[in-house]
């Protein structure tokens, strides 16, 4: 089995490994560690980079799902949903009906609570269905984005990227700028 | 025959002579020397590491050619490294006035022409030597790397002339004149895949290791602008996070071919759709693809388009803002868009390939 601790030659503090380090990291970002964990967790991350990365991709996720709306669902498909059990408890059970029903909500009952487990760390993003309206996007919009984006890159000539990105940026906000980073 | 002693004798002069002469040498060559025997590649990841690390003042020139047009934009700029400085135009005249300011936490971009402020927050990440070297290596698995024996300077400053040549016939070539000293690309030149000279960026008037000047890191809101305030861009840089984010969007391809190579994923706001935005980059050359879960349309203002086959769907091709292309095209009610500086064929190349 892997060891989770390995000891610094010379000294007694234990070093956290990755693997050990990483299981704890979504709990790091949420603040919910014991102060012993804290500590383990602060002096791995003082000394590995990966590690660090990861925090940071933990929280720029925590970001993106805190700045998402909460979508209603359409009234219809209450309707809907509600119309089809009522006619299929119109229907005659057939045989074993009664324990094919148990062993199904057995197994969304299962599915539920490992949905419901698993939420805080695969919460993903619920992408809405296609709009049925024709939505309007300002290429200079698209650009603006892109520039912002390359911007970042290392070796990008920023010199070219800056030029671009502002003149789109500044066509998108004459615009009104409809197409924004989440 | 040598004695014992006399030979041990010998041995110990040999070495402290060498020891002496290496120094010595070193000492007498010129500063630049020092990185004469450096290989494209170290000299690459040079340009990295100090990219973000030199601090310096000076004047940029960049004249970028497009059909037959030359623009000239001239900016001061001051660059305090980790994302710190700030950038004033001179030129355009319509551009004059245009500041941008970055203290390694937010950015602010004073926009005379519009009268307004855009202030976003920078997410910054650092260059390590670990990420220099996989950027390093991925610069040289899509071009050639070369360096000029010829001395050069520019500004008064010994500069190596670095060629960075596409593998591909389709990419733009690069030339960049690289401080000896600092490893700051003092001057740089793409040429098209025809060989036209696109475009052209030089620094004049440098002045290197300046301090810090915390004030000009502070931009002043001109009175009557209008600020929009911008969240942090929360970008996913790692394909398993960004799959596992959005897996509604289908499975993230971690290339696009044609050397392009995942690099970052976010979401934005497409007019109330939440929508993907990916960027991929052959180390050099990069590109955006955008996925809106809807149909679209364009503005009336967005200019001159033209029609092209994408597969067996219909893609539309407009010129944005140059060099940039802005590729659009649908798929099952979903739009796609390509954003890049790349060659009009290779985008239409890639966006076929794109099934997601």
């Amino acid at each position: 089995m892997r060891r989770l601790f390995s000891t610094r030659i010379g000294t007694r503090n234990p070093i956290m490994l990755c693997e050990r380090c990483n299981s704890r990291l979504s709990a790091y970002v949420d603040g919910t560690l014991t102060s012993a964990e804290l500590r383990q967790v602060n002096a791995h991350l003082a000394s590995c980079r990966r590690c660090r990365e990861d925090v940071q991709e933990i929280q720029a996720i925590r970001r993106v799902l805190r700045s998402m709306p909460e979508h209603e669902a359409p009234a219809a498909f209450w309707d809907d949903t509600l119309r089809m059990i009522r006619s299929r408890a119109r229907r005659k059970p057939a045989p074993f009906a009664y324990a094919r029903i148990a062993g199904t909500a057995v197994a969304a009952l299962a599915l539920a609570i490992i949905l419901f487990v698993n939420s805080a760390d695969r919460q993903v993003i619920d992408v809405a269905p296609a709009h049925e309206r024709l939505l309007t996007i300002n290429p200079l919009s698209l650009v603006s984005l892109h520039a912002r984006e390359r911007g970042r890159s290392p070796l990008v000539d920023i010199a070219k990227v800056r030029i671009a990105g502002s003149e789109a940026e500044a066509g998108d906000l004459a615009d009104d700028g409809r197409f924004d980073v989440k | 025959m040598l004695s014992r002693a006399a030979f041990a004798t010998l041995v110990v002069t040999g070495v402290a002579s060498i020891a002496f002469a290496c120094p010595c040498a070193c000492a007498l060559a010129q500063p630049g020397d020092s990185h004469a025997a450096e290989t494209p590649l170290a000299v690459l990841r040079r340009v990295l590491t100090s990219e973000e690390r030199v601090r310096f003042a000076a004047r940029q020139t960049v004249i970028l050619s497009d059909r037959g047009r030359a623009d000239a934009t001239v900016t001061d700029e001051v660059n305090f490294g980790f994302a710190r400085g700030r950038v004033t135009w001179l030129l355009p005249e319509n551009n004059r006035g245009r500041v941008s300011v970055r203290d390694g936490r937010r950015r602010w971009a004073i926009e005379p022409s519009s009268r307004t402020v855009v202030e976003s927050e920078v997410v910054h990440r650092p260059i390590t030597a670990a990420r220099a070297e996989a950027i390093a290596r991925q610069v040289a698995r899509s071009y050639v790397l070369t360096i000029a024996k010829e001395p050069s300077s520019v500004a008064g400053r010994p500069a190596l002339i670095l060629t960075l040549a596409p593998r591909r016939p389709d990419r733009q070539r690069r030339m960049w004149w690289v401080d000896r000293q600092t490893g700051l690309v003092l001057k740089r030149e793409v040429y098209s895949p025809g060989g036209g000279l696109e475009q052209s960026t030089s620094y004049s008037n440098l002045r290197m290791n300046i301090p810090v000047d915390v004030t000009l890191l502070k931009p002043a809101v001109p009175r009557g602008y209008r600020v929009v305030r911008r969240p942090a861009d929360n970008v996913v840089t790692r394909i398993e996070s960004a799959r596992r984010l959005i897996p509604a969007f289908g499975d993230i391809p971690a290339s696009l071919g044609a050397g392009f190579e995942f690099e970052s994923a976010r979401l934005v706001d497409a007019d109330g759709a939440r929508s993907l935005q990916l960027q991929y980059s052959d180390g050099l050359a990069g590109l955006s693809l955008f996925k809106i879960p809807a149909r679209t349309r364009l503005p009336q203002s967005a200019g001159r388009t033209r029609t092209v086959a994408v597969g067996s769907a219909s893609g539309t091709i407009m010129e944005s803002v140059a060099p940039y292309r802005v590729l659009t095209w649908e798929i099952a009610g979903a739009t796609f868009n390509l954003v890049s500086d790349v060659s009009e064929g290779t985008m239409i190349a890639i966006a076929r390939s794109v099934h997601f």
